[in-house]
């Protein structure tokens, strides 16, 4: 008898990667949210501390925010994204947010 | 007076904002965060917590469910409405406060008993007490930081909508040490410090957060 090969079985996140790559591609929309600039950003500047004791002083700036995947059945309604991105995702009042459609 | 108090899931001073309303003379009305319409009540009041677990932003989520929906709806007819803490930031998450809580300034979660100083003693919620008079009650936070633009700020403070403000150190680096602010009809009121723990010797720094509960009864029998 042989040995049973090693490969280890695929997890369920790469079984779903397999499936949604071989059917059809889904849509994918990118939504970025970041304080405006007039906002303080503590946690933004607590990352800058970080990086200047570690020696990275080329770095003058850092802004903390929030990074959304959103994946859409059918073709994206650009107005209702950018509704969900505008009301939901971000707060307007404190945030500015972009949003991006990769494979539409 | 029946006044409603709001549990989310996460809500943590719920028990204590009934409580608080109880010792008023008020009756409570327990409702539940999921529930379509709002029954029969003259108040609401938004306790403190995590509700969702502050996921997305705090009080974002909260802002979105069905009863809030009708909350907002109720306020603009002119309910009185009072939020606490996770309460505050719902309550502008729902635009029906202006501006928004976010990180602290130091980054850290800040509990300790607060000096307030009454700004507006003439809201639904604060007419117990005099203007200027000084408050303790606690403060317990993480994204307690009162935020808006500069312009927003110069107009809420022209308009007189800031209710009370940080007095004794500002515990969360809020703008101009705001603590709390009012609608512009003075009934939707929402501050980041707890009136609710402050209404017996026994459990708190002071009785001074009871006349927020007061105010709004007595506003009832007035009307």
């Amino acid at each position: 008898m042989h040995a049973v090969s090693a490969a280890p079985a695929p997890t369920r996140l790469e079984t779903a990667r397999t499936w949604t790559g071989t059917l059809a591609p889904v849509p994918r929309v990118v939504v970025d949210v970041v304080l405006k600039p007039e906002i303080s950003d503590p946690q933004g500047q607590a990352v800058l501390g970080a990086l200047g004791r570690l020696g990275h002083t080329g770095v003058t700036g850092v802004r903390q925010g929030k990074h959304f995947v959103l994946d859409v059945e059918g073709t994206p309604d650009e107005a209702e994204l950018r509704g969900i991105a505008e009301t939901l995702l971000a707060n307007p009042v404190i945030e500015d947010v972009e949003l991006h459609l990769e494979g539409a | 007076m029946r006044i409603g108090v709001v549990t989310f899931p996460g809500s943590l001073d719920d028990v204590d904002a009934a409580r608080a309303v109880r010792l008023a003379g008020g009756e409570v009305v327990p409702l539940w965060h999921a529930d379509a319409e709002l029954p029969a009540v003259d108040a609401v009041v938004l306790p403190g917590g995590f509700s969702y677990g502050d996921y997305l932003r705090a009080g974002a989520i909260a802002a979105r469910q069905p009863l809030m929906r009708a909350v907002v709806d109720r306020a603009h007819a002119g309910m009185p409405v009072l939020g606490i803490c996770n309460g505050f930031q719902v309550l502008c998450e729902a635009g029906l406060l202006p501006g928004a809580l976010t990180r602290n300034s130091h980054l850290h979660f800040r509990n300790r008993d607060q000096a307030l100083q009454v700004e507006r003693a003439d809201t639904a919620w604060t007419s117990s007490y005099a203007p200027g008079q000084t408050i303790v009650v606690p403060v317990k936070n993480g994204e307690g930081r009162y935020v808006g633009s500069d312009a927003d700020l110069d107009r809420l403070e022209g308009e007189g909508r800031v209710v009370v403000r940080y007095a004794g150190g500002n515990p969360n680096g809020s703008s101009r040490d705001i603590a709390g602010v009012t609608s512009a009809d003075g009934r939707v009121v929402g501050l980041m410090p707890h009136p609710e723990h402050a209404v017996e010797e026994l459990t708190g720094p002071s009785v001074d957060g009871l006349g927020f509960f007061t105010s709004v009864l007595q506003g009832a029998l007035s009307a």
